[in-house]
């Protein structure tokens, strides 16, 4: 089984500041070992369930915030910003399924983690059809075109939230609300 | 895991329609110079199409665009 995972950083377990994220931040060493151990955890997991094949696509801010070294399962590394597919390059219709990990609300969305949509500095809304979306969506287009299902969603509620809305996904969203607003711990949301 | 034989891919009613609306309009102005984006104000701009595929990719050259207008490296 082959599975492709996008990996951003926001919806991480453990992120709850833009210092986390961000190269050359205080925090971001730190950052960095969650975001690492968030993406091992998914493959270790699809790996029990049988998944032999991973490429994996860093998909937050500079992309190049995993190394290779550091991964489960043999995982290809796609690192980088000046993809031609961006937060999805590397997905084509030979996978079995995509993961979306460590993803977030859309900007200005209720209680999401870190909020924005690609870039904070440039983007106030994106709407797919008419309804606002965030990346998860946007990124959804990608895989409806190779025909790939995305059998996983990691992140901040919202994200499961507006993906299960925006695209038609079969499955249902679950997840635990955090504890506080935008800037606290969450759980884990999964489709 | 268990279900993935029986998962389907997502799905849009088409043709698709992106409308971004930037923070300022010369953001909309450089977006506009990527093939397809129509714009619909001062700050907004769409980009429509039934390929999904080429409608991402024009959204990609769009963000990248604009982010040379914002990022310092």
């Amino acid at each position: 089984m082959k599975l492709f995972l996008s990996t951003d950083f926001e919806g991480t377990s453990g992120i709850v500041a833009w210092e986390q994220i961000i190269e050359g931040q205080a925090e971001y060493a730190q950052g960095r070992v969650l975001l690492t151990n968030e993406v091992n955890a998914v493959i270790a997991g699809a790996q029990e369930a049988g998944a032999d094949e991973f490429v994996v696509n860093d998909a937050h801010s500079f992309m190049r915030n995993l190394h290779p070294q550091d991964l489960l399962g043999n995982a290809t590394l796609i690192s980088g910003r000046h993809k031609p597919l961006y937060m999805m390059e590397g997905l084509d219709s030979s996978f079995d399924g995509a993961l979306f990990v460590s993803y977030h609300g859309s900007i200005g969305a209720e209680r999401a983690i870190l909020s924005h949509t690609y870039n904070p500095r440039a983007i106030w809304e994106v709407r797919l059809n008419g309804e606002i979306v965030g990346e998860s969506g946007i990124n959804a287009l990608v895989a409806a075109h190779y025909g790939v299902p995305i059998i996983l969603v990691s992140g901040d509620e919202v994200t499961a939230r507006e993906l299960a809305s925006q695209c038609r996904l079969q499955a249902s969203a679950r997840g635990s609300q955090p504890r506080c607003a935008e800037y606290s711990d969450h759980a884990p949301a999964l489709l | 895991m268990q279900n993935i034989q029986t998962m389907r891919p997502p799905s849009f009613e088409r043709p698709v329609s992106l409308e971004v609306t930037f923070l300022v309009a010369d953001m909309a102005d450089m977006a506009c110079w990527v093939r397809n984006v129509e714009r619909l104000a001062t700050r907004t701009i769409a980009i429509r199409d039934e390929n999904l595929l080429d409608l991402y990719r024009s959204f990609v050259a769009v963000i990248l665009l604009t982010r040379a207008l914002v990022d310092t490296h």
